[in-house]
């Protein structure tokens, strides 16, 4: 194990594709941290209190998937396109070992994007958008997380590429399935973005009651009625409640892009949960493709 | 004998198609063993068995006496180094980083030996230059090399001459044939390639649809494929009684048949039969290659 793994990190450190995608992500880090710093620093003239270097820490994450994709099923393909994956069966290692070292090196690969991006992020965030006032553990947490989200994309990728035994299958497919994840989030993630209630000013909410005395359901207003401050709290319909709203948070939780989006919008409320998630989704995919490595027929 | 390699009865089926079926074949230390079949007939399904990239159905083999089903199989598979069908090498890394890659893989303590093995498959000028840029042959020896990192006992080769240039072709025939003297290295060799074959095995397996047909010794298929005279006589006594005399070496095919080897008169022979009242009824040189053993073999009507 520890000769694949050796072998395994020299090759990923000499990978061009590796180090594009770190580039790629350092680039794209810089472009969110100046497109916020123009959007809330330099257009109202001073940092506004509530922008900090968090608002730009996380942002890249929703869309790193994509670079993931790419990067595993490129790196672990080529052991395929290139026939090197029977060099390591033909050598005497065991089909588990060399399924696991293959999952070390990708996570070793895409944390290496993901850690070098967020220092670009935390860096040059800190600069532009200035300091925050968040707790240090819940900085801690949602880096964490990230680091735990980059250790899923990974095992899903190694589990897909893997198992495909071929290059270009592979890529296809890690692709398919981070546009499915990311698909999956946003449609969950709408839903459960809903606020419960949205207010409207008095005057405007008795001119849609109608003139003519005729009453006028107000977006499917037939809940109770609140009067704030001159305004009306209407219930929106929008929002979904009850075991739907679990079941939708839940989908959102384990989903590693709906995670991502989260942490970009620095809405994390359950990471206890999404933690375990992820571990769990980390032991089911390295367990289900050792397994299916294991009976593989390599050409 | 001791046997590097021995299979039995391995059976390995792809759906409706019967690869291997109940293969037993003996693979001698120190052999060069030619394995020889048509495509599709199951060498290379043999060999990702025996390389453990593939599992056999049913049946077993032993790798110097240790059974594919125990677990120190994986520590015996050190003993050997395999170039499956194309060479499996890095393209994007130059001759020098492949074998480096190798050594790291194998777990080796330093990188000598690298410098060594290159210039053994004469790659030892690449440089820097990147594997996606070599000749076949050059790829087909680096592929050779990387086998060869860790001193294996057992070299397993697949169609090895495929697409080479006849150079690329010398070149590799002399390599395998360096290893097996200088080195002691055993070597199985699948090809279709029968002549080629020819100038290096000292054992030969015959492969067809997935059974063993016959093995045999490069001595054997000697004698079998000699150049002699069959002659078809009506007193097959008394044509041994005649070739005796004339102290030739002979072999009696039939109770009217029998192959003469060696040079003889015509003449004297036809008279000799002539005096003894037994006629020729027949007479026709015969020069058995091995395309025609294997042929017979399979039955002929294939093409190898």
């Amino acid at each position: 194990m520890f000769n694949l793994l050796s072998a395994g990190f020299y090759r990923i450190r000499k990978n061009r594709l590796l180090w594009s995608c770190v580039l790629i992500m350092a680039v794209w880090s810089v472009i969110l941290c100046v497109e916020y710093w123009k959007n809330f620093v330099a257009d109202y003239d001073g940092v506004l209190d509530e922008v900090s270097f968090m608002d730009s820490l996380f942002p890249t994450l929703s869309l790193v998937i994509m670079v993931f994709a790419v990067l595993v099923s490129i790196f672990l393909g080529t052991e395929y396109s290139d026939g090197t994956i029977r060099n390591k069966v033909t050598a005497g290692h065991t089909r588990g070992s060399i399924y696991l070292s293959q999952f070390i090196v990708s996570t070793a690969a895409c944390l290496t994007v993901y850690l070098l991006s967020l220092g670009v992020s935390a860096l040059l965030g800190f600069l532009l958008l200035g300091g925050t006032d968040m707790p240090s553990t819940k900085i801690l947490i949602y880096c964490g997380t990230g680091v735990l989200m980059c250790v899923v994309d990974a095992a899903v990728f190694t589990l897909i590429t893997m198992t495909a035994g071929n290059k270009a299958a592979g890529a296809v497919i890690c692709l398919l399935a981070s546009f499915f994840l990311a698909a999956g989030a946003g449609t969950v993630y709408g839903p459960l973005s809903q606020e419960e209630y949205f207010y409207q000013p008095r005057a405007v909410y008795e001119a849609m009651q109608g003139n003519n005395g005729t009453e006028v359901v107000v977006m499917g207003g037939d809940t109770e009625m609140e009067e704030e401050n001159g305004m009306v709290k209407i219930p929106n319909p929008l929002y979904i409640s009850g075991q739907k709203r679990k079941i939708f948070e839940f989908l959102l939780d384990c989903n590693p892009v709906g995670q991502a989006v989260q942490l970009s919008e620095l809405e994390l409320e359950r990471p206890i949960n999404v933690a375990v998630y992820d571990l769990t989704e980390i032991v089911i995919c390295c367990a289900a493709g050792m397994l299916l490595f294991c009976k593989k027929d390599l050409k | 004998m001791n046997y590097c390699l021995e299979t039995n009865a391995l059976c390995k089926q792809y759906k409706h198609f019967h690869a291997l079926h109940d293969l037993t074949m003996h693979v001698p230390k120190g052999a060069i063993y030619g394995f020889v079949g048509k495509n599709g007939a199951g060498k290379t399904t043999l060999i990702r068995q025996i390389s453990g990239l593939q599992q056999p159905d049913s049946g077993s083999y032993t790798l110097y006496g240790v059974e594919n089903s125990s677990p120190s199989i994986h520590k015996v598979r050190r003993r050997i180094g395999a170039v499956v069908e194309s060479p499996s090498i890095y393209l994007d890394m130059t001759a020098e980083d492949n074998l480096k890659e190798q050594y790291r893989m194998l777990g080796m303590p330093s990188f000598d030996g690298i410098e060594e093995l290159l210039i053994l498959v004469g790659l030892s000028d690449t440089g820097r230059k990147r594997a996606r840029h070599f000749s076949l042959g050059m790829r087909q020896r680096l592929g050779i090399a990387i086998a060869l990192c860790g001193d294996p006992d057992f070299l397993i080769l697949d169609e090895p001459v495929n697409g080479l240039d006849p150079q690329g072709i010398v070149e590799i025939r002399e390599l395998i044939l360096k290893l097996n003297r200088e080195y002691q290295i055993t070597v199985l060799i699948s090809s279709h390639i029968l002549d080629e074959l020819s100038k290096l095995a000292t054992h030969y397996g015959f492969i067809d649809k997935g059974t063993m047909v016959k093995e045999v010794s490069a001595g054997e298929m000697e004698a079998a494929c000699r150049k002699c005279v069959r002659v078809t006589v009506t007193n097959i006594n008394a044509f041994c009684r005649i070739l005796d005399n004339f102290r030739l070496e002979y072999r009696v095919i039939s109770d009217r048949e029998a192959d003469i080897y060696g040079e003889i008169s015509v003449t004297d022979l036809t008279m000799a039969l002539a005096r003894e009242n037994c006629e020729v009824k027949s007479m026709r040189e015969r020069d058995e290659s091995l395309e025609n053993y294997y042929l017979n073999l399979v039955g002929g009507g294939s093409h190898v």
